[in-house]
């Protein structure tokens, strides 16, 4: 069907990334009419370009941490539910201290975490190589997380879509957003695209990085911002590497805002048998240039945690950029300036593990029903957001 | 049986380099300097030298020139190289790779 | 860190990277040829390694004396470096518009220059059939790699089948060694060279085609037009081949089966360009054939990046004389941006040569094609992708099930292309199965030629 009053929705998602693809799942389970647009291919945005990440282990007690623990749950779900599988891998997370000064800001965050219930475990260091055999002599302290897990991001996204359809989702690749179309109060009442206009009671925009141009399309803004990032795949080989195993510095990069690159060691494997080398966050833009010199420090940092890897094979690499926000929590809610515009958007590199709760969240705010968390800290309009430059939130 | 190997009948009246003494698991193989890995395990009727990691597919030179990983090897215990690029020396023992059952373990 | 800096990179030491090279330095350029393999030649003219001797090199090959002197002549030239034996695995364009290129030499583990020539040739195409990753398969190519580089067979009982250039000139190279040659087949119709304009013919290439079947008929051996292998058998390698009769667009000619023993089959279906690297740097490619993007060049040869040129294959399959005709000018170019001494008598000369190939290239077009009915030979158990071992039914299931598409779907669904050979044996026949199986072509041509890493190099060598 083209432009006209025929082609209507309930809701209209906006990115078939996999926040947009959970978003669709959760409405179409709830018996919204749904459609998905995206407008490049499924899920080739910033879920492609990630490690399939879900993670508890890498959040301190707060909003995003609860809002982790609720997905990890809403994941098993979904491995059991999806008619298609993912490589849903529950394998547990170990996160190392690379030098001294590593050391105590682990423990307290290991002991904050179990304050609030999580399952966490400091381990010596001939515990960590029970744990993972090849890892670097020296190292002897760290902790295990035996709830972080592992997805493909894509076969999730997909499977998510595939049976989003199955409840009678419509999905649409390559078609562009162009505009909104607004009622008399303003209220949004559809979109315009690359393949006609389309009705919607509702429009979720789960555009990932590209968000802040699809809210202004609708007259609004956010604060969201491209967060580059390198990802290092090696050949297949034999099992080497167990859990998800990061550096205990990791934690710190993710809230170091300055345009540098920062690096540190995130290693693990997939069930295709490569192992995955992060990794790497830098401010610039759209720029998605593989840098050569950041190529080599990831390897390097990877190496320090895995000495064997160095007569590994690298394979690939890729960059994605991820959503950035200023006070690093996910958007997640109703636009004030905008009604009926909702954004799911800002996980920065958490949005794979993320990406069932904040459905649910979309779900609960679009039908009102009990949410899974409580959805006030990622409402819109928090002070944490405060405006981004304009010239990095050019679309790219 | 070396019938593979072009003698007089190749027009340019190609000379090779000298005999040197290869193992291909094991088994000695013959082979001259200059000669690729690839090259000397196909005269020593070696087709397959590696099984694929999720088909045990047997597999064995295919593209000859480096881009198709196929005839992908291990020589004197090394990661896997490929043997159409690299050329043998004397005492080299070339072993069949399996993608994904090597690297460290 | 930031490695050696030089002028003027030259990347692939084949027919088109060398004449690129001559040119360059004869206009005062300093030249840096960095290549792959350990002598100047490309695939083209592939010697024998250093240890072999020759008596009369040029005998199995066209053109090599001239091409050798043209390789004498850089070794002379002030500043000219050959870094040979060298993968280059990454490419990145700087802030500055300089291009730094990642090595796999240890000793050279980054290069940065001023201006690069990109002529990284083209790799061949297979079309896949049943039992095509048997050992005893190769490729055409590789079938003349072995001969010309290791003077080496690759059979006792050898079917050449396919399309495409290569297919001639390597079947009579094994004849004239004396090969048993159970067939030689083409899926097109040959005679198809001779129904297009005269102009489009070059009459060294009539000269090179009658020779190659002339020393095929000496040895009893007939090219039978429109025929293909659609299968091959065996256990744990080949023993037979399965040849089929074909109607013009390449579907098998119900009941024209008919089973060859043999212990080798030589196979390809023309060229792919390489153009992995130029796509890390940024520069646009030509899609009009999505199962062969090719990098878009002016007449100049530069490509949508400034100080980036390309010439030879990648620009577009045409062969050696038109890939030294392309790095000449490229060459000339890229020297003159560099303030090398350029005459624009010279250059315009140049630019005429290569505009001159312009009808033969139309008859490569024309008779150099891929029918579509290559796709109905397929089964389901047939691997699509070698390295990961994806089936055509795997990639059937991925868009009948979850919508993919197009490339980067089926790439991502499925692994296809994501193993060791970075999609290059694969992505023209995803492209093609998908364009098949959709009846349209795939929305993202060239995804699968993105390979940041374009062959794979060892952790501790970065």
């Amino acid at each position: 069907m083209v432009a006209g009053g025929g082609d209507t929705f309930d809701v209209v998602v906006v990115g078939s990334g996999v926040v947009g693809a959970a978003c669709a799942y959760e409405l179409a389970l709830a018996g919204r009419h749904v459609l998905v647009v995206d407008r490049g291919g499924l899920a080739a945005g910033t879920t492609a370009s990630g490690e399939g990440n879900v993670l508890v282990s890498d959040k301190p007690p707060g909003p995003e941490l609860d809002l982790a623990r609720a997905s990890v749950a809403r994941w098993a779900d979904y491995a059991a539910q999806l008619s298609e599988p993912f490589e849903y891998d529950p394998k547990g997370g170990v996160v190392v201290a690379t030098d001294d000064a590593g050391r105590a800001p682990l423990a307290d965050l290991v002991a904050r975490q179990r304050d609030v219930g999580l399952a966490a475990e400091l381990v010596d260091g001939a515990g960590l190589r029970t744990l993972e055999p090849h890892l670097a002599a020296d190292l002897e302290l760290g902790a295990h997380y035996p709830d972080d897990a592992q997805v493909q991001p894509v076969l999730a996204s997909s499977a998510l879509l595939a049976d989003a359809r199955r409840l009678g989702a419509e999905v649409r690749g390559h078609c562009d957003v162009l505009g909104f179309v607004h009622d008399r109060d303003g209220r949004v009442a559809g979109v315009r695209t690359t393949q006609g206009t389309v009705g919607a009671g509702a429009v979720v925009n789960a555009a990932g990085p590209w968000a802040t141009a699809v809210a202004r399309l609708a007259g609004s803004d956010l604060p969201v911002r491209p967060r580059r990032g390198h990802l290092l795949v090696t050949v297949p080989l034999a099992p080497t590497v167990h859990h998800k195993v990061y550096e205990a510095g990791y934690v710190d990069t993710l809230t170091a805002d300055t345009t540098d690159a920062q690096v540190s060691a995130v290693v693990e494997s997939t069930p295709s048998g490569t192992i995955l080398l992060g990794s790497s966050r830098e401010l610039v833009g759209f720029d998605t240039t593989v840098d050569l010199a950041v190529v080599r420090r990831i390897a390097a940092r990877a190496r320090r945690l895995f000495p064997v890897l160095a007569d590994v094979d690298l394979l690939r690499v890729y960059t994605g950029l991820r959503p950035w926000v200023p006070d690093h929590l996910p958007i997640v809610g109703e636009d004030p300036a905008v009604r009926g515009l909702w954004h799911a958007t800002g996980h920065e590199g958490a949005g794979i593990g993320l990406a069932p709760a904040t459905g649910q969240l979309i779900r609960a705010g679009i039908t009102d029903t009990p949410p899974p968390v409580d959805p006030l800290p990622f409402r819109v309009g928090r002070p944490g957001l405060r405006p981004a430059p304009v010239e990095a939130a050019a679309r790219g | 049986m070396d019938d593979l190997r072009v003698g007089d009948e190749d027009p340019r009246g190609l000379t090779r380099g000298a005999p040197v003494d290869v193992t291909f698991d094991g088994e000695p193989v013959v082979a001259f300097e200059g000669e690729s890995v690839a090259a000397a395990l196909l005269a020593a009727d070696v087709r397959a030298t590696r099984t694929t990691r999720r088909g045990g597919r047997p597999r064995g030179l295919f593209c000859g020139i480096g881009a198709c990983h196929d005839c992908l090897v291990r020589v004197d215990g090394s990661g896997p190289v490929r043997a159409c690029l690299t050329p043998v020396r004397d005492g080299m023992a070339v072993t069949s790779h399996v993608l994904g059952a090597g690297g460290p373990a | 860190m930031s490695g050696d800096r030089v002028p003027l990179v030259v990347l692939g030491a084949g027919p088109a990277g060398v004449a690129a090279a001559v040119a360059a330095a004869d206009a005062g350029v300093p030249v840096t040829l960095v290549d792959l393999g350990a002598r100047a030649g490309g695939q083209y003219h592939r010697r024998e390694p250093a240890p072999f001797t020759t008596a009369r090199a040029g005998a199995l090959h066209h053109g090599l004396d001239r091409f050798s002197d043209d390789v004498e002549r850089l070794t002379r030239a002030p500043g000219f470096r050959h870094v040979t034996g060298a993968g280059v695995w990454g490419v990145q364009r700087l802030a500055d518009g300089a291009v730094r290129l990642a090595t796999d030499r240890p000793e050279l583990p980054l290069l940065e220059a001023d201006a690069v020539v990109l002529a990284t040739g083209a790799n061949e195409r297979v079309v896949p059939f049943p039992g095509w990753d048997l050992p005893g398969v190769l490729t055409v190519g590789g079938a003349q790699a072995l001969l010309k580089g290791q003077g080496m067979r690759p059979g006792r009982a050898v079917v050449v089948a396919g399309a495409g250039p290569l297919l001639l000139p390597v079947a009579a190279a094994l004849a004239r060694v004396r090969t048993h040659l159970v067939a030689v087949t083409d899926a097109n119709d040959p005679r198809a060279w001779l129904t297009g304009s005269p102009r489009g013919l070059r009459p060294a290439t009539v000269k090179e085609g009658a020779a190659h079947l002339a020393a095929l008929t000496r040895r009893g051996v007939r090219v039978r037009p429109r025929t293909a292998a659609i299968a091959a058998h065996g256990d744990g390698r080949v023993e037979e081949v399965v040849l089929a009769r074909l109607a013009r667009d390449w579907t098998p000619v119900p009941g024209s089966e008919r089973t060859v023993p043999a212990d080798a089959l030589a196979t390809s279906h023309g060229f792919v360009p390489d153009v992995g690297l130029a796509v890390g740097l940024g520069c646009t490619l030509d899609t009009t054939e999505a199962t062969a993007p090719a990098v878009a060049v002016d007449t100049l040869q530069a490509t949508s990046v400034a100080g980036v040129w390309a010439a030879g294959e990648l620009t577009g399959v045409g062969g050696a004389r038109v890939a030294a005709h392309e790095g000449t000018v490229a060459g000339l170019a890229a020297a003159r941006t560099l303030g090398g001494t350029v005459d624009d008598t010279t250059l315009e000369r140049a630019v005429a040569r290569r505009r001159a190939d312009a009808p033969f290239l139309r008859t490569l077009a024309r008779v150099l094609t891929v029918g579509d009915g290559w796709t109905t030979w397929l089964t389901p158990d047939t691997l699509l992708c070698r390295c990961e071992e994806v089936t055509v039914g795997t990639v059937d299931t991925a868009i009948a099930r979850r919508d993919a598409d197009d490339l980067r779907s089926i790439k991502l669904t499925t692994r296809c292309g994501m193993g060791h050979c970075q999609a290059r044996m694969c992505a023209a026949n995803v492209a093609g199965l998908l364009t098949a199986r959709t009846g349209r072509p795939p929305a993202d041509p060239g995804t699968l030629d993105r390979r940041p890493v374009a062959h794979p190099v060892r952790l501790g060598d970065l």
